[in-house]
């Protein structure tokens, strides 16, 4: 993007030559599809293949968690999932996160959100227009969007419009609607008791865009482990069925750390799970895991090439970096510690600096009993404990599977602190 | 997009020297940056947001909008939107957020409901309002950013660097802020310790001394976070003084003095509990034996049976540590027995507990479960926040016997 007079636009960038482009190319949101060419690496313990493989054989809407921890790269195997599927699905996106603005989500917010994508989607990309009786279905469309306007916001509340075309009718309607949810709670709180009406709407609306483009719909649900981790195990343990119900194929995203409930074995037994496996370094015993390593340093000499770093500072990286986002953001840190410094290379010393910060960080995470927990759970099987699973939450420990039984790990970072001669003592009991 | 032919910028005035360089990353991020970029400033004053801002703006070329968030507008979007044209950012647009002063204090009752509402509708709205290319800044004390770390881990970790600045002129560093400030009256009826009598020795005085640093140390621990380092440097280097006023109280036992006697059998007492989590770290487990021990002789001495109680629950624990389970079981009967006695309800449970562990260790589990369960019950009379601990080690006890 260097010298592009209107960066706003997003271009596929190729590898950076010089650090100025390194610190953009190192970017730690996930992948959208014209970066996916150019820096996605294909993990070989994924099993993404399967899920498009049992998406496209199946003949009924299956339900999918696809679990893993924050900042592992669950967005971009989504996105590169749905590039793979574009051609036979109608995929919708749902970053569920961005629709409301409070940390709790009720199920009948996040069937609202599925419903209010769908719809916004659907008349975005005209799938409604298509296929035999468009009418008909373009008059369900506005009866539709207009009873929702009526119980959300009243009679009053639908807007008339002279133009006759539905995506001029209805454009940006979705987005409209959220902003409004968004900033009004009690419009939110007339979103209860209505979940049946919108899983019936969302079902129409699959209906109908299958009967207009002859493709099924895949609902790809994000950012469900962005939430407070008890409204997220509500959604799952209190309100699997109403997660089950609509008529279409859904990925939901799933945290990491509810994996180790009690009620898991429950939610699996309705939902097929896939999971995300951390990238790592080592194995249990402590030996390197060649592999792992040789996949983190792809991920960041995709994005910027070696030569850009001192001798071992890759190393450095691949072995202090954690899940995929930390990694990633280590590198951009110490890469802009080097630019402006006005160095052409990054050293160790700014890798270390770097490092020093993502430290400091994690420690005003930990509270002082965490850090005998890691310690007592380092190489050990993840245990179902409520401290085990925030720290899971929190990325203070991180799940691998790359040896025979899971095991976990103090993030390289809660790790260092461990070593540290500042680390605190457990209080007693 | 401008830039600099050098690429170290000088140092602002209102900055002290040694931010030089994290000056230097901050600017390279803002010149540099075509992404989307989220950056945390942690900072001492109030005067860094308001200064550092335009000369960013101006050397960058990038269009500035300012935001104050407070407890009535938690919503730093709501906020930075009133202040552009047609509620659009310009394009790359530094976004600058800072708290309002009533931001950075959290309530007596810990809520920091404001703070908690303003990182997550910050980190909700940027994606959808700021243009791609666009920069935001987020300036926060020591002290929110510990409150948004704790709180807020969706925005922590999506910062793409958390940088520190420090101000030119301020008393305060960046060390964490809060320290405990414990008056003397206070923390002598939090541990029983009766007033310095008019004809007690330097070496008393001293004694207190040493152990109000103690007391302080190990609640600024307890606040955790950033403090914990603080603390423990707190202690370090205080750590001759400590050892020499709990050596001073020791000599003081044999006073002729009843008042300082008593003083000092008071102190004796209370010292390695008013520092008990420090003290567990820093300590070798020897030493740590050797102080509860004199604690425990004290508190008999001195007839408290609390006290007695509490130093025997914490000997069991040191015993433990050591793998030595029937000394700690025995321990923790003796602890049993005076909580029972004395009503100590909390003291109860953590007995129960505690030897419940060591039971399970030798193998003992209908003796643990027992206790366990008991304790559960107890902890969840007084709602205590072990409970749930207590009701898993008995789900446990239950699941394996």
């Amino acid at each position: 993007m260097r010298g592009c007079a209107h960066p706003s636009i997003h271009h596929a960038t190729p590898t950076a030559q010089t650090l100025e482009k390194a610190l953009n190319t190192l970017d730690t949101d996930a992948l959208d599809a014209a970066e996916l060419q150019d820096f996605y690496v294909r993990r070989p313990r994924l099993k993404t293949a399967q899920l498009v493989n049992e998406l496209r054989l199946s003949d009924s809407p299956r339900k999918f968690l696809f679990i893993g921890h924050r900042g592992g790269g669950k967005s971009t195997e989504l996105i590169h999932v749905a590039g793979e599927l574009a051609g036979q699905f109608n995929v919708v996106t749902v970053p569920v996160y961005s629709v409301f603005q409070r940390g709790e989500l009720t199920h009948e917010e996040l069937i609202f959100a599925i419903y209010s994508r769908l719809a916004s989607v659907a008349v975005e990309r005209k799938w409604m227009e298509g296929g035999v009786l468009p009418k008909v279905r373009a008059a369900f469309l506005e009866g539709a969007i207009d009873s929702v306007q009526r119980w959300l916001f009243g009679p009053a509340g639908s807007s008339a419009t002279t133009d006759t075309t539905l995506t001029a009718k209805l454009g940006g309607w979705g987005v409209q609607l959220e902003q409004k949810i968004a900033f009004d709670s009690d419009v939110r709180d007339r979103l209860k008791g209505k979940a049946g009406e919108f899983l019936d709407l969302i079902d129409r609306f699959v209906n109908e865009i299958y009967a207009a483009t002859a493709r099924p719909v895949l609902l790809i649900v994000e950012d469900l482990d962005k939430f407070d981790i008890l409204s997220t195990e509500s959604l799952f343990f209190d309100h699997a069925q109403t997660l089950l119900r609509p008529k279409a194929h859904v990925i939901y995203t799933f945290p990491v750390s509810m994996r180790f409930s009690d009620r898991f074995p429950i939610v699996e037994q309705s939902f097929k799970a896939y999971y995300l496996p951390n990238i790592a370094t080592r194995h249990r015993d402590g030996t390197a895991d060649a592999a792992g390593r040789k996949l983190l340093r792809e991920i960041l000499t995709r994005r910027a090439q070696p030569s850009l770093f001192a001798p071992k500072v890759l190393d450095y990286f691949v072995t202090h970096g954690g899940v995929v986002r930390d990694l990633i953001k280590l590198a951009q840190n110490a890469v802009n510690t080097a630019d402006s410094e006005g160095r052409k290379r990054v050293t160790l010393r700014d890798a270390e600096e770097a490092f020093s910060d993502a430290m400091r960080t994690r420690q005003s995470i930990l509270r002082p009993g965490d850090y005998p927990l890691l310690e007592q759970h380092d190489g050990k099987p993840v245990a179902n404990t409520p401290d085990i699973q925030r720290l899971l939450f929190n990325g203070s420990l991180l799940e691998y599977q790359n040896t025979t039984g899971d095991w976990c790990a103090p993030s390289p970072d809660a790790q260092a602190l461990l070593a540290s001669p500042e680390r605190p003592a457990l209080p007693p009991a | 997009m401008p830039k600099l032919s050098s690429p170290a910028p000088s140092v602002p005035p209102c900055l002290r020297p040694e931010s030089a360089a994290v000056w230097a990353r901050l600017g390279n991020y803002v010149r540099r940056a075509e992404r989307r970029t989220l950056l945390v400033i942690r900072h001492n004053s109030p005067r860094l947001p308001r200064e550092l801002p335009p000369l960013l703006a101006a050397e960058s070329g990038r269009p500035l909008v300012n935001a104050t968030v407070s407890d009535a507008e938690p919503d730093p979007m709501a906020a930075a939107l009133r202040a552009v044209p047609d509620g659009r950012f310009p394009a790359r647009a530094i976004l600058s957020i800072t708290g309002a002063e009533d931001l950075a204090i959290t309530a007596p009752d810990g809520s920091r409901a404001a703070l908690f509402e303003f990182a997550r509708r910050l980190d909700l709205r940027s994606d959808q309002f700021l243009p791609d290319g666009g920069l935001v800044l987020v300036w926060a004390t020591a002290r929110v950013f510990d409150a948004l770390a704790e709180h807020s881990l969706n925005f922590i970790s999506r910062a793409a660097a958390v940088l520190t600045l420090a101000a030119a002129g301020e008393k305060t560093g960046l060390a964490p802020s809060g320290a405990p400030s414990i008056s003397r009256e206070s923390m002598q009826r939090r541990y029983a310790i009766p007033p310095l009598p008019p004809d007690a020795p330097a070496e008393m005085r001293a004694a207190l001394g040493a152990f109000e640093e103690l007391a302080v140390a190990d609640e600024l621990y307890l606040q955790g976070g950033p403090r914990i380092t603080h603390a423990l440097a707190a202690y370090d280097a205080a750590r001759d003084r400590i050892e020499a006023g709990w050596e001073a109280a020791r000599q003081c036992r044999t006073s002729e003095s009843k008042a300082v006697k008593r003083l000092a059998d008071a102190l004796l007492a209370a010292f390695p509990i008013a520092g008990i989590h420090i003290l567990s770290l820093r300590q070798g487990p020897r030493e740590h034996i050797a102080w509860l021990e004199v604690a425990l002789d004290a508190a008999r001495e001195i007839g408290d049976r609390r006290w007695e109680g509490v130093a025997l629950g914490n000997l069991a624990l040191a015993h433990a540590d050591l793998g030595d389970a029937r000394k700690a079981i025995a321990l923790c009967e003796q602890a049993l027995v005076i909580a029972r006695d004395i009503g100590d309800r909390r003291g109860e449970a953590n007995a129960l507990f505690n030897s419940a562990l060591q039971l399970e260790k030798l193998d003992q589990r209908a003796d643990a479960l027992a206790r366990a369960e008991q304790a559960a019950e107890i902890y969840a009379a007084i709602e205590s926040p072990h409970t749930e601990q207590a009701r898993q080690l008995a789900a446990r006890l239950r699941g394996g016997a």
